[in-house]
Formats: C-alpha cells, sequence, structure tokens
C-alpha cells in the first residue's frame, strides 16, 4: 500500500473496481488541484496553515474598541478618516462531491461514469491533501459526516461510491438545498447529475447562498441524446413511474433533441447567473478525462 | 382436390380476421427514459407499414395461419394422383421349402402388398407352392386382395413350375409378377427376388456300408452362406449312438465330410448340423436304407431267364415260407397261393393249363404294361392252351389264344404267360426284362424309396403303413414334415426318412434382366390423413411457444 506521497491510493477492491491501475498512475502524474496557485511562489499550492499568513482584504471604518495597531495611518494622513485594516485568513476550502444517485442515472451507464469521476476527483483531491467526501443524494442527501483528507475518507470514499445502485426518485432542488444547511463550512461542491429533473436552479441556489463554490456535472447517455429506438414504443419514466405510449420516427425524435436542447440552455444560463462552472459529459467517455477536464476548467 | 367445399372455404377464410387482429393489436416495445417531460408535448409518427409490418411478423401467427390452412386444405378434401401400373396383374407367390425361413413370409407378402398398392387391379393371387393353389381370385377390390395375402402360407416341398401355377387361370394374364427367393428364368414375367437369409446346410446326406461289411460311412455334404467363417459342429445319430466332427467352413462354399459311424447295423440315420440358422430345416438331413426285399417262392422248373429279369427288375431272394410272390415256370399248381402269383407256361386251380398249340400272330392290346416292349420283335412257335376265370384282362395275343393276361381276384393278383418259351426269341431280347420289371410292378408293387421330400406322394404296396404324426397311413402318402418314419409291413419294419428339397438349400440363382414393360394408370389417394396428422405437430409447436411466452 502506497500513500499518497508516491502517488497511488490504496489496494482496495472498491479502488480496482472504479479506477484502473493505469488510470490511478495518470492522475497521480498529473499537477493539477482544485487550489490553484496564486503565489509567486512557482508550482506552488495556497498555504493553509492557519494563522500562518494574513492577507489584507478590506478597509471598514473604525469603531471604538478596534484594535488602534489595526488602524491605517496611512489612509487618515491622505483623508483624514479613521479606518481599520481587515485581513482575511486564507483557509482551505474542502470539496464536496455531490452525486445523483436516482434511478435515471442507472439508465445508460450514467451512475458508472459518475461514480468513476467523483473517484478520479477524490483521488486528485486526496492526492492534493485537500478534504473531501462524498455525498450522494436522490429524494434526501446521505450526509456521510464531516469531509476529511486522510486516506480512510479515500477508502471510505470508494467503497461507496462502488456500492451505489441507481434507485429512488431525484429531489435535486431538496437535496442541494438540504446540503447547503448541512456542510459545515463553505467548499467547493461538484454536483454529478443528469440534471433531467426540475428544480434544478433552486437547487444550485441554495448553494451558492451557501457560500459554496459550486460546479453542474452534467452526465448523459447516449440514450438520453440519440433514442436510437423507432417505431410503436411504450416510453417509461424510470423515477415517476408512469408511461406514454408514442409512435416513434424521425421528427419525434428530432422534437426530443431539440427539447433536450432547450433544457440544456435553461440549465446553462441558470449556471451563467448564479456564476456556476457548468460540464457536460457523455457516459460513454472517459471519467478520467472529465475529471482533468473539470479540475482544469473549473475556477472556483 | 376439389375446393367446392364450403366449409373450406369458410375455414380458410376465417384466417382473414386472425391476421386483421394481429395487426390492429398494438405491439408497443417499452424505453425506459430519464425525463418522461422531455417528451411530452412531442406528436406521435405516422408508422411506416413495413414498420408496422415488421413488428407484429411473429412465429405465432405464421404457425396459427399454418394450422388454419392446412385444416382448410384438409376440409377441401384433396386428393394425391399417383402414376399406377395399369392392367390386371397376377401375383404368384413363391410357397415353397426356402421361403419357409424365418422373416420370409413377411417380406413376401409385403412384397405382394407393395404391388397391389402400387397397382390399379384388377389383381389375382397364386400360391406357388407343390400343389400349386389359388389365394385369390380375380378381383377389383383391393381390400379382397390384400385379405386373400393373408392366407399365405409356405410349406416344406418342392416348388413346381411356374407354368403349373400360372395354369390355375384358363386366360393369360397381362401382367405376371412373381415374388421369389429364388428367381426364375421364365420370360414375360417381372420378378421381385426377396433375399434369403444367411444359411448354413447340409446339402447332402448319405450313408454306405464299407466295402468288409463291418461298419458304415457317412457322406455328408455342408454349406455355408454366411458372409463370415463358420465353425460348424456335424453330428450323425444312428441308434448305436452319436458321432460328431466339426469343419471350420469358409463363407459361399461346400465342404464333404466323410464320417466312419461303427456299431451295429442300422437303418435311419440323422445328420445334424449346428448352429442352427433361420432356415432350420436344412440344418438336420435324414436318410435310411431300404429293407424291401422281395421275397419269392419258385415252383416248377428253373428258368435262369426268367430269374435273371427278376433280379434286373427288384430285389429278390428265393424264400420257401411267406414269400410276397409265388413263381411258378412250366408246371401245374395243384391249389391257388394266397399270394400273387406268377404262371409262366404254367397252371393252376384257377388257370387249368391245356396242351401245348402253334401260336398264331402275335397282336398287342393298347396297355401301358407294354410300355417300352416291341411286341412286333417278338418271335413264339407254340403256345399253351389256357383257361381263364371271368374278369381277365388280355394284353397279348397268340392268334386266337391268349398269351399274357392280368387277374385280379379275392385270393390276389395273377400274371399268365402261356407262350412256351423254349420256342420264342422273348428271353433274348432286351424288351424281355422290361416286360418282366412292368408286370412284376404290377404282381407287387414296390416299396416307395427309402428316402423322400417333403410333399412327394408315394402309393404303399398293399399291407404296408407309415407311422406318422396323424396315425397309420395306408395306400397313398405325402409326407409334410421332414423326419424318419417307421414302415410296418408284413415281412418286417423298416423306415422311410423325409427331408426338405435339395434345392431350397443351395444359392439362388441370380435374377434375370427384366424387360417387361407395364402401361401406366393415374390413380388417386386420399390425402387428408396426411394433413390432419401434419396438423399435430404444428398445433404441439404453437401450444409450446405460446406457455414459453407466459400465456
Amino acid at each position: 500500500m502506497a500513500g499518497p506521497g508516491r502517488g497511488t491510493a490504496d489496494g482496495s477492491p472498491a479502488v480496482g473496481e472504479l479506477l484502473s491501475p493505469a488510470e490511478l498512475a495518470l492522475l497521480a502524474r498529473t499537477r493539477l488541484s482544485l487550489h490553484h496557485p496564486r503565489g509567486i511562489s512557482p508550482g506552488g499550492h495556497l498555504s493553509r496553515r492557519t494563522g500562518a499568513s494574513l492577507e489584507f482584504a478590506d478597509h471598514r471604518p473604525y469603531q471604538p474598541g478596534d484594535d488602534l495597531r489595526l488602524v491605517d495611518w496611512a489612509v487618515y494622513a491622505r483623508h483624514r478618516k479613521l479606518v481599520t485594516k481587515v485581513f482575511s485568513r486564507e483557509v482551505e476550502a474542502p470539496l464536496y462531491v455531490l452525486l445523483d444517485a436516482s434511478r435515471s442515472m442507472g439508465i445508460g451507464g450514467k451512475l458508472r461514469f459518475s461514480a468513476r469521476l467523483a473517484a478520479a476527483l477524490c483521488f486528485l483531491a486526496f492526492r492534493s491533501g485537500d478534504r473531501f467526501g462524498v455525498y450522494p443524494f436522490r429524494e434526501h442527501l446521505e450526509y456521510q459526516g464531516r469531509p476529511l483528507r486522510r486516506k480512510t475518507a479515500l477508502i471510505r470514499a470508494f467503497s461507496q461510491l462502488a456500492s451505489l445502485t441507481a434507485e429512488g426518485r431525484t429531489d435535486l432542488a431538496g437535496s442541494l438545498a438540504h446540503a447547503a444547511q448541512t456542510f459545515p463550512e463553505p467548499g467547493l461542491c461538484l454536483v454529478i447529475s443528469d440534471f433531467l429533473a426540475l428544480g434544478f436552479a433552486d437547487g444550485l441556489k441554495a448553494l451558492r447562498f451557501g457560500r459554496h463554490s459550486v460546479a453542474a456535472v452534467q452526465v448523459l447517455a447516449r440514450e438520453d441524446v440519440a433514442p436510437a429506438l423507432t417505431g410503436e414504443v411504450r416510453l417509461w419514466d424510470v423515477e415517476e413511474r408512469r408511461g406514454k405510449p408514442l409512435v416513434l420516427g424521425r421528427s419525434a425524435q428530432r422534437a426530443y433533441q431539440e427539447a433536450l436542447a432547450r433544457w440544456n440552455h435553461s440549465l446553462a444560463e441558470t449556471c451563467q447567473e448564479l456564476q456556476v462552472t457548468q460540464f457536460l459529459f457523455l457516459a460513454e467517455g472517459s471519467p478520467v478525462g472529465a475529471a482533468l477536464e473539470v479540475v482544469r476548467r473549473w475556477q472556483p | 382436390m376439389s375446393f367446392a367445399q364450403p366449409w373450406a372455404w369458410l375455414w380458410l377464410c376465417a384466417v382473414v380476421p386472425v391476421i386483421i387482429l394481429y395487426f390492429l393489436r398494438r405491439k408497443e416495445q417499452d424505453w425506459p427514459v430519464s425525463a418522461l417531460f422531455l417528451w411530452e408535448g412531442i406528436r406521435p409518427d405516422r408508422p411506416l407499414f413495413r414498420e408496422r409490418l415488421r413488428q407484429r411478423l411473429d412465429l405465432l401467427l405464421f404457425l396459427q395461419i399454418l394450422a388454419m390452412i392446412l385444416f382448410a386444405f384438409s376440409l377441401s378434401q384433396p386428393q394425391a394422383s399417383f402414376p399406377r401400373p395399369s392392367g390386371a396383374t397376377l401375383l404368384v407367390l413363391d410357397g415353397s421349402a426356402s421361403t419357409s425361413a424365418r422373416g420370409m413370409s413377411e417380406k413376401i407378402v409385403a412384397a405382394a402388398r407393395k404391388v397391389v398398392e402400387e397397382s390399379a387391379g384388377p389383381w389375382a393371387a397364386v400360391l406357388w407352392q407343390d400343389p400349386p393353389s389359388l389365394l385369390g381370385g380375380a378381383t377389383s377390390s383391393r381390400e379382397e386382395i390384400l385379405r386373400a395375402l393373408a392366407r399365405y402360407r409356405p410349406n416344406l416341398s418342392r416348388r413346381p413350375e411356374l407354368a403349373q401355377a400360372l395354369a390355375l387361370f384358363p386366360e393369360p394374364w397381362p401382367r405376371v409378377v412373381v415374388i421369389t427367393d429364388n428367381p426364375p428364368t421364365v420370360p414375360g414375367v417381372e420378378l421381385v427376388v426377396i433375399d434369403r437369409p444367411e444359411n448354413l446346410a447340409i446339402t447332402a446326406f448319405s450313408v454306405r456300408p464299407t466295402p468288409d461289411g463291418a461298419r458304415y460311412e457317412a457322406f455328408v455334404r455342408v454349406r455355408n452362406d454366411q458372409k463370415r467363417y463358420c465353425d460348424a459342429q456335424i453330428r450323425v445319430r444312428t441308434e448305436a449312438g452319436e458321432f460328431w466332427t466339426s469343419r471350420l467352413l469358409p463363407p459361399n462354399e461346400e465342404e464333404e465330410v466323410i464320417l466312419p459311424l461303427s456299431g451295429t447295423p442300422t437303418q435311419a440315420f440323422v445328420a445334424e448340423l449346428l448352429p442352427s440358422d433361420d432356415f432350420p430345416w436344412d440344418n438336420t438331413r435324414y436318410f435310411a436304407f431300404s429293407s424291401a426285399e422281395l421275397r419269392v417262392a419258385w415252383q416248377g422248373e428253373e428258368d435262369r431267364y426268367l430269374w435273371a429279369a427278376l433280379r434286373a427288375a427288384a430285389p429278390v431272394a428265393q424264400a420257401e415260407e411267406d414269400a410276397d410272390l409265388v413263381v411258378a415256370v412250366e408246371t401245374q399248381l395243384a391249389e391257388e397261393p394266397p399270394c400273387p402269383l406268377l404262371l409262366w407256361m404254367a397252371g393252376s386251380p384257377l388257370f387249368p393249363r391245356g396242351e401245348a398249340q402253334p401260336a398264331g400272330p402275335l397282336r398287342a392290346a393298347p396297355s401301358s404294361f407294354l410300355a417300352h416292349v416291341d411286341v412286333e420283335r417278338f418271335r413264339l412257335s407254340e403256345i399253351y392252351a389256357l383257361e381263364f376265370p371271368p374278369g381277365a384282362t388280355v394284353l397279348l395275343w397268340a392268334g386266337d389264344l391268349p398269351l399274357l393276361a392280368l387277374w385280379e381276384g379275392p385270393v390276389g393278383r395273377r400274371a399268365v404267360f402261356a407262350g412256351k418259351l423254349k420256342t420264342s426269341n422273348l428271353p433274348l431280347l432286351p424288351d424281355f426284362p422290361i416286360l418282366i420289371r412292368n408286370i412284376l410292378g404290377w404282381l407287387v408293387p414296390p416299396e416307395p424309396a427309402p428316402v423322400l421330400e417333403v410333399g412327394q406322394a408315394v402309393t404303399l404296396p398293399p399291407g404296408v403303413e407309415v407311422i406318422s404324426e396323424q396315425g397309420q397311413t395306408s395306400g397313398l402318402w405325402m409326407p409334410e414334415r421332414p423326419g424318419i418314419y417307421e414302415l410296418r409291413r408284413p415281412a418286417g419294419q423298416g423306415f422311410l426318412a423325409v427331408n426338405v428339397p435339395w434345392e431350397a438349400s443351395q444359392p439362388p440363382t441370380p435374377a434375370p434382366p427384366s424387360e417387361v414393360k407395364t402401361g401406366e394408370a393415374i390413380s388417386e389417394r386420399p390425402l387428408w390423413p396426411w394433413i390432419l396428422l401434419a396438423l399435430g405437430p404444428v398445433l404441439l409447436v404453437e401450444a409450446v411457444l405460446h406457455e414459453r411466452r407466459g400465456g
């Protein structure tokens, strides 16, 4: 068993089920991290030692009782106003992976792809020494405790992801709102879902109001994007348990694709409005590639 | 076939609703989707006919349509036309000994049935055996001729000429089909050759005494008509015991075996060949010595010509008592003997002899007793005048005097020759022993040959009886089974050996190429039973398929 410093995670079966040794080696070699460097030290990460570095954040009017050492005398000399310097202490933000495990994710291998994507991100977070946690949700959020950075947390996350099954309905708004209320501190919220459920805007909004940095990863199956079936079919909503007979031809397929495009467009608009980074992946693609894409493009 | 049957049309029309029901039935495929709300408001496409057809093409539909069509087809009472040989057909079924092998009867009857099925009729059937018999007279009823064929029974006798069997019908038949295991070389007949089973047989069996008379030698010829070597055991049984030997017989070859037999002299012998096979009657052969010796009581003068002629005609021996025949030469008997009597220039109380007189010209009455006898070569100078009782048959006349006459009365048969032999050339002619044999054969009928065949009718001499399964038989006797039969006669016990014909053990002759051309006629047979038979599996498959799909 190798520690994070040596580039591998754990030899437990759950790891092997989700990510192959070659994929783990690829992830271990990358130097990408969700916390991008802002300092002058090349290639370094932000320091996460609390109290070791204070960074000026803003001024505020002086109030009686303020430490006189924090009064900015230069401003007073220039503007004859007493202002107090406010420092913000940079603290580490944990990674919350919110994973949709409803029945609709079972179509076309979406859940499998999402679990592997989440595993890759967890592994990257573990390699970077960040705290992370996986939180599946269906009708409710399954809160698994605070995010941790230890190796046991990685093993637990992998085991949890490997045992996930697609069942139940999705309450995207309620689950994300619950997450916003439950998570102990603001962090990086990565929501992985097909987002083919109503209420995603309310959920994302709740996360944003909780001061989380949010990314919406939409995973769709080939069947969702371009259904290949023609003829007389009975469409069956796997979550709602209701059906609809339809004669499916080219025009009906085209109409569905247009409806899906409109739906995704509304999701994109919402994400843009809420400053949520949006990703769209097909379930038949590479989850490791998707993870690297998320890390590269997401600017929390 | 005729589709003018309304029920057939009605049933066939029922196929249409079945197809329509299949087309009206919705055939939807379940398609799970992630979000049904995305499909709301989408107008359904008009399905292509080809697509609908493809979805409704179902094996169950095919099976149901097939079943209905088959049933409608059977209701239409279809007929199948078959070309068959036309014209009247005479079936000649070989029923000789070789067809008595196991399984042969069934094959012959099956072949005859096949001929009947494939021909248009009328038919007749003849059983070709000794004697030939009619199985079924001319009939146009197929059922009747098939019933007649069921009466086929082979026997163990020899097969007569085919013409004898065909002679049962005065008019010739345009088509004669001979079903046999040994095809005859008769032109103008169709041959159906039935293969014989492999056979192991004794083809010849005889016993002879050794020159010193101390013992016997059995001569056995065995034949292996099998396709493999056979380790055969040969056993000869006599009253004195059993004698064994064995031979390794090559396939399709004969081998002769001489087996010395020791012990007391005996008259009946049985040769057996092991192992047995499907034609067991030639695995056992029988042989018997003739014990018939004609005991002759000689009275009067000696006549060496007459004695030589008698010896040439039959095994004779002189005896004083219990004679089978009394021969009186140149004498006058005082009393009539109670047995057959040959009066040779002699007289008896019934036939008083007169004086010798000059003989007139010879003339003969037509008679079988003078067969192969040239009377015109006879020369005779003197003849005794004899008186004959009523009922005598004169065969030869010398002028007005009878020269040779036969008479049969309560005391026995009498043959009288009145010519004075010393004044004749008769003893020097070859006709003389022939004449004596003919007369002797009537006076004392000979016993049958000691070795007979099944079906060979023999005439037993007076006072001789055969002990068979049916009891004691005298007069005419025809053996029906092979075996050793006891012969009872006044002079003592004898034996008759009866075998199956030797031909039955010989390999059949190859069939000559048939050049018989027969005309053809079209006959029709109903097909609906076969169609209904085919309907069963179709319905069974349909039911199983329906059950497997969950009813």
